[in-house]
């Protein structure tokens, strides 16, 4: 069982609790708070089915249903760096080109082929865009390979750009290969994935922006506020929930954006969203390759092997609008009448 | 009323302001509905009163045209200490008024239509690909849920259920989320 007692901030472990076998182990709270009781995962090599949740401790037993989903730890979410995403778009691109010489690519070359079938495979000197339409709204997927952190300042970047011209709210997730902006109405992709988007003018102030209409400074409070000592995460033997903690911290922030807009911790996270989503230098380098990229726009009829990842796990999510609140109001009753 | 006060007092620099736009909220209530009385139900402050909510609000109470009640609720246990400068007319926990009953928690009172605090209910209104939580007002069959007056207060949010009402306060309008009959 691991807790945390300290200033240092970490996800929240919770126990397992295997029924007959006592506790076997901890996991991340963010994988388990995704499941709902009956579905199965895999942990520590065994099937195990979720029971409930209880006072931070999850109630398991042996599964006998089939499932895939294996646990993720915080390593899971560590960003790769610009070499690894150099290397995999160059791995990719040999792979579009036939290359199965190796047995990772042999093990993936079922996946590669659909992918292929209902999109395309990401050339080095591509940017593939998915634009698909769900019942849950209109999807635009975009596959740079740069890493989920630039990928998410990247979302908000382009959110910002398209929203000026499209007044929209966006709902954002981002992992290592790509990003995808959900938003209610349909917007002309073709029209918009054009260099211009990509620009390097005016990025500081782009980038400013762009934090100002996002939530990822919200996100980022939590853990300055907690720092802080304005959130008590509570003892060993009675953690919140990851969700209690997030509640107040956004509570805390409506009061300091509001009341106290120049005060430091606001500054603190605006200084870190930019410097851990916006690193000028990688963002820069990786707008100029998307400058120079062909856009390969496809539509396919639902995600795909790419898409899926970012559709399903949404391992971050992230709103920016450049709507204002009743313009948003006014859409949604439009929408449910 | 004063919650950053408290967090101050507790050595949490919470910045100040939200008492004074609380009030100024209430002020400008009662001057558009011409209302004779303010009436509390519960919540008015978490713990002991701090010397500088007490002055704040003691100096908007003396220029309040209202009389100013509480129905007591589970944070209202300092009723004693209220300071007197506020005027506050203690009530029952319990208090009939024609049709309609007050209470701080939900209740059921045969034959009349009861209004409460507490939960702090709050409602989603979602859309396709978006979705917004607001403060909202909850009616079921004899019962009446008023949202948290403080802004930064947070609460239950309420799903929809047959025979439940919501209204969202957004932006000084309000938005039905069911439709009424």
């Amino acid at each position: 069982m691991r807790a945390a007692i300290g200033t240092i901030v970490s996800d929240s472990a919770l126990a397992v609790q295997v029924a007959g076998r006592g506790r076997i182990g901890s996991i991340d709270e963010g994988f388990i708070a995704a499941l709902a009781p009956g579905e199965a995962f895999i942990f520590g090599g065994e099937r195990l089915e979720l029971v409930g949740i209880r006072s931070m401790v999850v109630y398991a037993k042996r599964a006998t249903k089939k499932t895939t989903r294996t646990v993720h730890w915080p390593g899971n979410k560590l960003p790769i760096t610009g070499t690894l995403g150099h290397a995999l778009r160059r791995t990719l691109d040999e792979a579009a080109a036939g290359r199965r010489d190796c047995p990772e690519l042999v093990a993936a070359a079922p996946i590669l082929d659909e992918q292929a079938r209902l999109s395309a495979v990401p050339r080095a000197d591509t940017l593939l865009a998915e634009v698909v339409e769900t019942a849950e709204g209109h999807h635009l997927y975009l596959f740079p390979f740069e890493g989920r952190k630039v990928h998410e300042g990247l979302g908000a970047l382009i959110a910002l750009r398209v929203g000026r011209l499209h007044p929209a709210t966006f709902t954002i997730a981002a992992d290592d290969h790509g990003l995808e902006l959900l938003h209610p109405e349909a917007l002309p992709w073709p029209d918009l994935l054009v260099s211009a988007l990509f620009t390097a003018d005016n990025l500081v102030d782009d980038i400013v922006a762009s934090v100002h209409i996002s939530e990822l400074m919200r996100r980022r409070f939590r853990d300055i506020a907690r720092v802080a000592g304005f959130i008590n995460p509570g003892n060993p033997w009675e953690q919140k929930s990851a969700r209690q903690v997030q509640a107040s911290s956004s509570l805390l922030y409506d009061v300091f954006t509001r009341y106290d807009p120049e005060n430091p911790l606001l500054s603190q996270a605006r200084r870190e969203v930019i410097e851990q989503h916006f690193d000028q230098s990688r963002l820069a380098e990786a707008l100029a390759r998307l400058r120079g990229a062909r856009v390969v726009l496809t539509r396919p009829s639902h995600p795909t092997p790419l898409g899926i990842p970012l559709r399903e796990s949404r391992l971050t999510r992230n709103v920016a609008t450049t709507e204002s609140v009743a313009q948003r109001v006014a859409r949604m009753r439009r929408g449910r009448r | 009323m004063g919650a950053s006060v408290e967090f101050r007092a507790e050595g949490l620099p919470l910045p100040p302001g939200e008492l004074d736009d609380d009030l100024a909220r209430l002020d400008r209530l009662v001057a558009a509905t011409g209302a004779r009385t303010v009436r509390v139900l519960g919540d008015l402050v978490q713990g002991a009163v701090k010397a500088a909510t007490e002055a704040r609000v003691a100096e908007w109470r003396a220029s309040l045209p209202a009389a100013l009640e509480l129905v007591p609720g589970n944070h209202d246990r300092h009723q004693a200490t209220l300071p007197a400068a506020w005027g506050v007319t203690m009530l029952p926990a319990l208090v009939h008024e024609g049709p309609f009953a007050f209470s701080h928690a939900p209740t059921a009172v045969p034959s009349a239509f009861v209004w409460a605090g507490h939960v702090h209910p709050t409602a989603t209104l979602s859309g396709r690909a978006d979705r917004l939580r607001f403060p909202a007002f909850v009616v079921v069959p004899g019962l009446g849920l008023l949202p948290a007056f403080s802004r930064f207060t947070g609460g239950a949010t309420i799903r929809a259920s047959p025979g439940l009402q919501r209204f969202l306060c957004v932006e000084g309008e309000v938005v039905a989320l069911e439709l009424t009959e």
